[in-house]
């Protein structure tokens, strides 16, 4: 599949997901970046009550790390103990999927602003030649049109120097 | 700012993944404070390591650092405590590590009885107080001049602002590690390197029953960590183009 194709194949069905959809995406892929992984906890039933029994860390460097509750591992049914931990698991790895999907959105607004953009300069080109073309360079739909993408791709760059400036801050 | 990072020793650190399995007695899942606090955090879990191991703490923190490789003060069965004389600094890691080597040296000698991953412990605290004191030399200015050398007191008493200061990345997620960490024992771990090589380290204590639970929980979290490798490196692709580039071009 496309490039063009296989993004919108990867929004398609995240927006039919019961996680959360795209705002979800997008904050998790957020916080992969400003917290520089992504965290996701798992509460279960304890004799103490509810609990948080598993926590996985998946950090940006690749490293994960699950911390499991000692007492629910020794004392639940081993039964509840796989179910929970195969919850918690796929969790984790919607939670990753975040970054793929916020990068589609991106690349999907980035082309379509440029198209649109470009359309848009084109129409205005086209009509102009055919009516008056000596008012072509004072025409603002057409350099709406061409500034459309080249601001989009600014916006672009800007957001990477923001993502590069917040994974340092601690 | 942004562009003076140096993200190479990050993107490097994709080459290979590192999942680890850990039993707690009790967790909240809270996240990191700001990192003067999460400095503190780790010398005072280390510090209460040493004491609970009978390491005489007060005497590795009342000699000058000249002397810290040479001391050898007695085992203690109740040290007191140091928590006032813990800094952020790297003067206090260098003191807590020299205490763990000096302990690592003569845990035949302890004067209670030893856990048998305290080995592995002592040696964490030496590894990464030698990596704090690294990062130190990296800190800004704005670090440096608002939090070197001071307590946990005069901490609790400032604002303290993430924006007034910038770390390195490499140093952040080191930190962050290091902190989710703590002296917690990792009961599995599974390293895979890019070139496919594939090593797994268990506690040796581990048997009965639950080990196979764990054993679950432990493959199902390298399952997902490399079926996203993928995701993280692209994700470093996009903010770490420059690195990258650096990276694959070097021989």
């Amino acid at each position: 599949m496309s490039g063009f194709g296989a993004d919108i194949a990867t929004l398609r069905a995240s927006w039919q997901t019961a996680g959360g959809g795209w705002p979800k995406a997008w904050q998790d892929a957020r916080e992969l970046i400003v917290q520089r992984r992504v965290l996701v906890k798992t509460t279960a039933p304890t004799k103490q009550g509810d609990r948080l029994v598993l926590c996985t860390r998946l950090r940006l460097i690749g490293d994960t790390q699950t911390d499991v509750l000692r007492d629910w591992l020794g004392t639940a049914p081993a039964k509840d103990v796989a179910m929970v931990t195969e919850a918690h698991f796929r969790a984790v790895d919607a939670a990753m999927e975040g970054w793929n999907i916020a990068l589609a959105i991106e690349r999907v607004l980035l082309l379509l602003t440029s198209y649109i953009g470009l359309l848009i300069a084109a129409t205005d080109l086209v009509t102009r030649l055919m009516t008056s073309p000596s008012l072509l360079l004072r025409s603002w739909p057409l350099w709406f049109g061409l500034a459309l993408p080249l601001l989009a791709q600014s916006a672009r760059i800007a957001l990477r120097w923001r993502l590069r400036t917040l994974l340092a801050r601690a | 700012m942004a562009a003076d990072f140096d993200l190479t020793a990050v993107a490097r650190n994709l080459l290979n993944i590192e999942v680890n399995t850990i039993l707690r007695d009790g967790m909240t899942g809270e996240p990191m404070p700001p990192a003067p606090h999460a400095l503190l955090d780790i010398a005072g879990w280390y510090a209460q390591a040493l004491c609970e191991l009978g390491v005489n703490l007060p005497a590795w923190f009342a000699t000058d650092t000249t002397g810290l490789e040479k001391l050898d003060p007695p085992w203690e069965k109740s040290p007191a405590w140091v928590s006032e004389q813990l800094t952020v600094s790297p003067d206090t890691f260098d003191r807590l590590r020299w205490a763990a080597k000096w302990a690592l040296a003569r845990l035949d000698r302890a004067p209670m009885p030893v856990p048998d991953d305290q080995g592995a412990l002592l040696d964490r605290i030496v590894n990464n107080s030698d990596a704090i004191k690294e990062m130190f030399k990296r800190f800004d200015e704005g670090f440096k001049s608002q939090f070197l050398n001071r307590k946990r007191t005069d901490l609790v008493a400032m604002t303290i602002r993430r924006q007034s200061y910038m770390l390195q990345p490499e140093d952040i997620i080191l930190l962050q590690k290091i902190w989710d960490i703590g002296t917690e024992q990792i009961v599995m771990q599974t390293i895979v390197l890019m070139s496919g090589d594939i090593t797994t380290r268990l506690q040796q204590a581990l048997t009965g029953p639950r080990a196979e639970l764990l054993f679950g929980i432990h493959r199902q979290s390298v399952d997902v960590s490399v079926g996203r490798w993928k995701v993280l490196l692209d994700a470093a692709v996009e903010v770490f183009k420059g690195a990258f580039g650096t990276l694959l071009g070097r021989r």
